[in-house]
This record gives C-alpha cells, structure tokens and sequence, in this order.
C-alpha cells in the first residue's frame, strides 16, 4: 500500500492531511537520529525498531513494527478471520536490501458476537527480516509505510511512514529493544520438528486434527488458525478431546473446504505447550476426506469439566447410588452380609468390604470396557443401554427371582449348617461379597443419579484412561460406605447381634426382590409385549420348581437321591431358561407415549421439536425408558402433576417423549448432543431460539415450575419483539 | 457517514446532546414493532447456487420491502454500515455510486442492508440513514434495517461491505467481497478487481464465471453482542 498515493486520494480530509503533515515532520525529524518515531493515531501508538545500532555488511537486520493499541483494542493477524484487515508494512529500502514478509506472532481469537477475529490484543511486535548486501552506504535509510487496522466495537484505520537512519558498523544490540525483539522472536511460532498432525474432513463438515498424545506436554486446549479463507468457520467452537493415545481438535469446515486443494496450512496452538516446548507449530497437514465416520459429539460449552472435579463429581454420584431406588433391593443384601460377618474377625472384614468394592470396580470397569468398546466400533450407545436388551433384561428378572426365592428361604446354596459355621463359610461368603458388589453395579447403573450424567457425558467425550478413571471414581464413591463400614470394626460393633431376627429380616428383604422383578419384568413387557412376559412367567415357575427341588431334597442323606436332585433341579431352570429366553426384537412400540397418562404428551422427533419451535412454543422434552426408575419416579411423583401438567398447558409448552426403552440411535445423538450419556434427561427448548434449559435428573415441582415460568417469560419477550 | 470528517464529529455531537425530535423517537418503535414481519431465514450459511432466502426488512423511508418481491430481476444485496472505514473508501470514491447507477440502467435491484443491532453505537436509526443517503448520494432502490441480525445471519453476512447476487430465478449466483484488494485506501480502487462489476458482466452477456464465493473484507457486521 502506497502511502503517499493514498494521501492524495483524500485532499479533502482535513485528518488526513494532519497525518501527511505528521508523516512529513516525522520523516524529518527521525532521518537523523534512529529512535524519535513512535507515533500516535486514534487509540494506537505505533513505532518502527530496529534490533541492532548499526548495519553490518552481507547480515540481516531485524526491524520490528511495534502496535501498541489502547487498552481492549485489537490489531489483526495475517488471516483476520470473520471481518477486519491485517495490518501491511510496504518497504523503501536502498538498492540491495531485501526485506522478508512479516514474522506473525501468534494470534489470539477475539470473538465479536457471532463472528470471531484473529488478532492481537494489546502491544504486538511484528519483526521483519531485512536482507543486508555485501556493501554499504555509510548510512542507510530503511523506510516503511505501515497500515492497520485497529478496532475495539469500532474500527478505526490507521497508517503512519516511518523512517530509521542506521550508520555502517558494528551491529551492536539495540540498548532499548533488542532484548524486545529477541523475546518476540523467540516465541513466533515455528514448524515444529517430529510433530505428526493429521487432517481429517469428515463428511465435509467438520475438521478433526489428531496428534499423537505424547507430543503434548500436558492435557490442555488447541486451537487452529488457518492462514487461508475458505477452510474453517472462523467463529464456531473447537473441540480438544483425547482418544487411544490422541489428542484431537474438531471444529467446523467451511462449506465448500471439500473442493479446496492443497494442504489445511495455519498455526496449531496448545495452552499448555507441546513436548518441545513450544505452544505454537505452523502445520500444513495434507487432508484425507472421511465419510460417515463416527465423530464424538461437541459437547455444549460449559461442559469442560476437568478431570479432577469430574472424578469429584463421579464419586459423590455413586455414593448417591446407594440411595437410589433402584439400588435399594441390593442393601438389603448387603446390610445382610456385614451383620453375618461382624462376628467374624476384623481382617476377613476388611476382607468382605474390600472384595464387595472390588466387585463394584470390577463390574464398572467391565461396563465401561464394553462401553468403549462400543464407542470405538461406532456404536451410537449410551449409559443405560445394557437394560435395552431384552436377553438382558430376562436375565436379571430371573437372577432377582432366584435370589428372592433364596430369601424367602425356598433353598439354600450350600447348607444351611455351612451357612451358620463361619470358619466354613469363609470361601463362599468372599465370593458372595464379590459378586453382591456386582449385582449391586449391574442394578444401580440404569438410574444415573444427579452428577453421574455429567461425569459420564465427561467420561465417553474422553480418551480411554480418563474415561476408566471416572468410572473408578464412580464405582469408589458407591462402595465407599461399605468399604468403611469393614474398616471400622466399632460401627459394624454397634449393629445388632445376629440371632434369629435374621432369618425373618431375610425373607423381609426378599419382597422388595419380588417388586424388582416385576419391574422388569414389566420392561421386558414394554420391549417385547405380553406374550414375552408370560413366557417369562413360566420360566420362572420352572425356576422355581427346580429350585424348590434342590432346597426340598438336596439335604437328604441319600447320595444318589441327592444327585437326582440336582440334576432334576439342573433340568428344571434349563427348562426354564429355554422358555423364558426371548424372542424376536424390540418393537417400537407406541406404547411409552400412551402410558404417560395425559394425551399431550407426543412422541419426540427432531422434526416435532423444529416444527413446534416454529410455531412459537417453548418445547419440553422428556428422555425416558421403561427401565429407568428415576424417570418413572419423576414422571409420577412430579411430571404427571396436576399443577405441572397445567402450567405447561398455559404455558404453551408442546411436551415430547423420547423413549429410549429400546435402542434407537437417533435418541442416542440427541442425548450425546446434549451432553449426557444416559437418561433422565429433561430439556428445555425456548422459543426465541435461546440456549436449551437443561434440569437436573432429579426433579422436583419447583424446579419444573421454575424452568417453565423462565422459558415463558422468554417466549413473550419475543413475542412482542416480533 | 464521515465519521473522520468535521461535519460527522459535529452532526454526532449535536444528536449526543440534542433533543430527540418526536418523530423520530416515534419511529424507534415502529422500527422494532412495524418490521420484520416474516423470515423464512435458516442460519446455515447460503452457497452461490442455492435458493436466497427470502426475508421482509423495513426501509428506511417506512416501507415493507420482500425479496420475493423482485422475482425476475437481478439483485444485489449490499451488507451497508456508514460509519464503517471500508464502506466509506467505497462511498467516499464514488465508487458505490457509480456500480449502482451502472446496473440500476440494466434494472438491477439494489438492496443495501444495514444489520447493525440498535445496541451498538454504529446504530442509525431510519431518519439519520436516510439523511447518510441522500448525503452519499447512493443510488439504491432501499436501504433496509436488520436490527435484529436475522437477515445477515441467515445470509452468514460478516463484514461491511459483504455483497450478494441473486439471479432473476431466486437463485444466489454470488457472494463475497466487492473487490480483491482488501484494503481501506480508496487509492486500491482503480486497480482492483471489482468482483461484483466483473460478475454481472459474465452474468448479463450470459456467460459463466468463476469467481462465485469469495473473501469479503471490512469491518465486522455489528450484531448483538
């Protein structure tokens, strides 16, 4: 840019003028002593430095562009993304020089309402090189037009002509701005040796940049700034998360990055710093197109928990498991064993309490092994999903029978004299600690208790070790009381003395088995029908039947009557299981809708929530599933409310259910995207298009009353804007 | 307008400290109530290529004006903020002017848009852009307001000057910026590219360019923050 030609393209400006003027005098005043320039413009002071007091033949001389704009004003990098303009130095220098392009430092991203700039906020040094020839004038001009653009809400241009007068001689440091310069220089942005970075385009949409984890010095945020237009979209968020040994940065392509050639080239930052050291690296990756590949979801902002409050989380999550309806079948079970144990001695306490938390580890770990192997084969799955199989859901339904009926006292495993001998029983009983744990597991995880959703969301965005550590944190948090209680032999001292009030507290114990199987018994329903349930039913009598047989017989002092009874027991539950072992797949089943009670209750679908926030409705919806209990205590206990049900009503609130009693990917991407990975989950969309309202996973009317008052408020205020 | 310019410093000077004159204190509420009375807008950015969505803005004169209005005429959408440096090169050279009487002799429709949320303090409301106008001597067929940005977001506009095709069809043929020398020096002007310029001349002899989607430059539309 021309300096001078664009002076007389405003002869009428009497600013511009004023600069000229000042240009003229300060080209005079600075053509003999070297450091008289910084200049000042509307909201910038702006300086050309040099490095060094004098030239020396055949070197390079570094000059720097100082931009010192007033406090929240910003200057632009090279791409100066959404709007705005780099600012440009044009060179005058004496036949022989050669001056580089400009040595960006790097940029921050500055974010303007919907758009985003990169740029520099606050003083910036922006170093040239010059290219110094074998031989010299005694001393040489170096002139620079320098133009930019400063902006804070506004933006004001500026320009400025600078000019430096360095004799021939030793190049010493500069006394004022070497160390500056040499400081600037040191943190530019290099290539950085050893770094592999990929670039993927997914689908066309979205960009996702994988470097090996261990060329990160710490887990940390990156950001990418693309030195071309035309690649990124400039203002929407990028996404650090880690997988399998890689740290990747997802963000949004631009729309037509698909048909661009070449390499995605720019500036990969870490906040943290990469394993060289540096936090900047230029990177040019060649791009591989990917269809349909599975990407992790961008979780909402606001959901960059870090991994120690995310453990936090999940430890208070599974120690509020242990109150969850759900889980509560499985105390008595537990309450149990510490009583028949606390006469034995401490350590095979602490033995029993550790085993039982083992067993909740160890279940957890298994879960979320599958999980993730899951996730990785592309599997859109979530927490809870495990309850979506009906084999699975059979399964359990007879396990909880057989231990009801365990309880009820229908059999025995084992004898009852090893049962009441505790030197005997030592063995069983640590299986039965381990295995108490994992039932305890299995049963608990449907309800994701308050906190868990987070920690969870948190967990599947992650790489593998992160995720195992959180649900560790979980599976502690929920065996933690059980694990002191064997630590502290005076409280298991303070529980009563075992006796007979065992037995009956036992078969007490068992009713709420019997309640939990029909609980599931009544998911199976909702997935497969009735017929399913009734086959069920009869696999259960035959459980039962063999069961009985073995409890009935299996203590006779006839060796072979005893064999016969155990392999008539044996044949009993085979029968059983072949017969309630279900078949076909889950419908979709209107049904879900139709028990909720009310007729307004409609069945969710990304068309039904658009169309209804169209029409001007704040839209509440519902993700729920037969087998979660939590979900069904809200919906009867809150939801299903007369005072709710009328002020969603008044509110003009469209309600939706999504029923996630059976696997549906759709679902699964809503919840995924809403960054929680199991059910509850209760949303609200607003009408005026404002973020969704997302409430906790256990409700209650005031805090359902609240949201709505909220979301309406928001609904008329756009409505009268409107 | 000139916002470097004596005249600006002291017309926003006397508007600072003026009296707010009642017609114009009765227009803030026709402009927030009166317009905007329907978008068919979806935020995904429009593509040269694809339909231009249809939008209904008020004019700074009062008038309802629709894009669906023009089917079967060219028209230029022009992203517009008189207190921005870049528009002003583009105005203060004549520049502007002399594209906009150029097409309006081939019945182009010129639309100039100006997304500024009244929040922001380059807001001029309908009677002082009218006057930036007539100052200009801009050759438009409207000046729309777009407080709310909804019409810029929905054609993903970004910066002032930010300049859209659309063809007799309802079809976007161009968007992107109104020149390749991004710059606020009017002294770039004889010996840039005028995207647009070059555009309608392909466009109107029938012939097929290239140059369809490029970088615009300028300062940031003022949305809501």
């Amino acid at each position: 840019m021309q300096s001078g030609g664009k002076q007389l393209a405003f002869p009428f400006s009497l600013l511009m003028a004023k600069n000229f003027l000042i240009a003229l005098v300060i080209g005079g005043l600075v053509s003999l002593p070297a450091a008289a320039n910084p200049v000042q413009r509307d909201h910038i002071e702006a300086e050309l430095i040099p490095a060094s007091t004098g030239i020396e033949p055949a070197s390079v001389l570094t000059v720097a562009l100082r931009l010192k704009p007033d406090e929240h004003w910003h200057t632009y990098w090279k791409n100066p993304g959404d709007s705005g303009l780099a600012t440009h130095i044009a060179w005058e220098l004496p036949d022989g020089f050669e001056a580089g392009a400009i040595q960006w430092p790097t940029p921050t991203r500055i974010d303007v309402g919907p758009l985003a700039n990169y740029g520099y906020d606050g003083e910036v040094l922006l170093l040239t090189d010059i290219r110094v020839p074998s031989s010299l004038p005694a001393s040489v001009p170096i002139r620079a037009s320098a133009s930019w653009l400063v902006c804070e809400e506004i933006c004001i241009p500026g320009d400025a002509d600078f000019a430096l007068t360095l004799p021939a001689g030793p190049a010493k440091p500069h006394p004022l701005w070497s160390d500056r310069i040499e400081q600037a220089r040191a943190s530019l942005p290099t290539a950085v040796e050893g770094l592999q970075v990929t670039a993927q385009l997914v689908g066309g949409k979205d960009w996702i940049l994988s470097l090996p984890r261990s060329a990160m010095l710490n887990t940390g945020k990156l950001a990418f700034f693309p030195d071309e237009e035309g690649w990124i979209e400039y203002a929407a968020p990028q996404q650090t998360y880690e997988d399998d040994g890689k740290v990747h940065l997802r963000f949004a392509a631009a729309p037509d990055a698909g048909n661009r050639d070449g390499p995605l080239t720019g500036l990969l930052v870490a906040d943290t710093a990469f394993a060289v050291g540096r936090n900047a690296a230029l990177i040019s990756p060649g791009v591989t197109a990917v269809e349909g590949m599975p990407v992790p979801p961008l979780t909402p902002a606001g959901n960059g928990l870090s991994l120690l409050i995310a453990l936090a989380f999940a430890c208070v999550g599974g120690l509020i498991l242990n109150l969850m309806p759900c889980v509560f079948p499985v105390v008595g079970i537990k309450v149990l064993t510490f009583m028949e144990n606390s006469r034995s001695s401490p350590a095979s306490l602490r033995g029993h309490g550790l085993l039982f938390g083992f067993g909740v580890v160890a279940c957890f770990w298994l879960i979320a092994g599958v999980l993730l192997a899951l996730r990785a084969g592309g599997a859109s799955l979530g927490w809870g999903f495990q309850l979506q199989s009906p084999i699975v859901v059979s399964g359990l339904a007879l396990l909880f029978f057989l231990l009801a009926l365990n309880m009820s006292g229908v059999f025995e495993l084992g004898t009852r004299a090893q049962q009441l001998a505790g030197s005997l029983r030592a063995n069983s009983s640590y299986l039965d600690a381990f295995l108490s744990g994992v039932i305890a597991t299995i049963v608990a995880t449907p309800c994701t208790a308050p906190f868990m959703g987070a920690a969870l969301g948190f967990a599947v965005t992650q790489s593998a070790v992160v995720a195992m550590s959180v649900f560790t944190a979980l599976a502690v948090g929920m065996a933690a009381p059980y694990v002191l209680l064997s630590f502290m032999p005076k409280l298991v001292a303070r529980l009563p003395k075992p006796g007979t009030w065992m037995v009956t507290l036992r078969e007490i114990l068992a009713f709420p088995l019997y309640f939990t199987t029909v609980w599931l018994a009544w998911v199976l329903g909702k997935q497969l029908g009735i017929d399913a349930v009734a086959m069920l039913m009869v696999g259960m009598i035959f459980f039962g039947a063999g069961v009985w047989v073995y409890g009935r017989w299996n203590m006779s002092p006839s060796p072979r009557l005893r064999v016969a009874v155990r392999v008539l027991a044996v044949s009993f539950v085979a029968v059983g299981g072949v017969i309630a072992w279900p078949q076909g797949s889950p419908q979709a089943l209107p049904a879900s809708s139709s028990d909720t009670a009310s007729g307004e209750w409609m069945p969710w679908s990304k068309q039904a929530v658009s169309s209804a926030l169209d029409a001007g409705h704040p839209v509440f919806v519902d993700f729920t599933a037969a087998w979660c209990v939590t979900c069904q205590f809200n919906k009867q206990m809150v939801l299903e409310k007369d005072s709710v049900r009328e002020r969603f009503e008044s509110a003009n609130v469209t309600t939706l259910i999504a029923d996630w009693t059976n696997h549906d990917p759709e679902i699964s991407a809503e919840i995924d995207g809403l960054g929680r990975s199991g059910i509850p989950v209760y949303v609200f969309y607003q009408a005026d298009g404002g973020e969704p309202l997302l409430l906790p996973e256990l409700l209650t009317e005031s805090i359902v009353l609240e949201a709505i008052d909220k979301v309406d408020v928001s609904t008329r205020v756009a409505a009268k804007e409107d | 307008m000139f916002r470097h310019g004596w005249r600006q410093k002291r017309i926003s000077g006397n508007r600072r400290a003026g009296t707010v004159p009642v017609n114009r204190a009765l227009q803030w509420p026709t402009c927030f109530a009166a317009s905007w009375l329907l978008l068919t807008a979806s935020y995904a950015a429009v593509l040269p290529g694809t339909a231009a969505p249809d939008f209904t803005l008020t004019a700074v004169d009062g008038e309802a004006v629709s894009l669906s209005q023009f089917r079967g005429k060219y028209v230029i959408l022009e992203w517009f903020n008189s207190e921005c440096p870049f528009v002003q090169k583009h105005y203060k050279s004549g520049n502007m002017q002399n594209l906009q009487s150029r097409y309006k002799r081939h019945n182009v429709i010129w639309l100039s848009i100006n997304s500024t949320n009244p929040e922001r303090s380059n807001y001029r409301d309908p009677q002082r852009s009218r006057e930036i106008i007539s100052q200009c001597r801009a050759k438009l067929t409207a000046l729309l307001l777009d407080p709310d940005g909804k019409v810029g977001k929905a054609y993903a506009a970004r910066t002032t000057p930010h300049m859209y095709i659309i063809d007799p069809q309802g079809t976007l043929v161009y968007r992107g910026g109104i020149d390749d020398k991004p710059s606020f020096s009017p002294s770039d002007i004889p010996s840039a590219k005028t995207y647009v310029a070059a555009a309608f001349d392909e466009l109107l002899s029938g012939q097929h360019f290239s140059d369809n989607d490029t970088r615009p430059y300028g300062c940031s539309v003022k949305y809501r923050y």
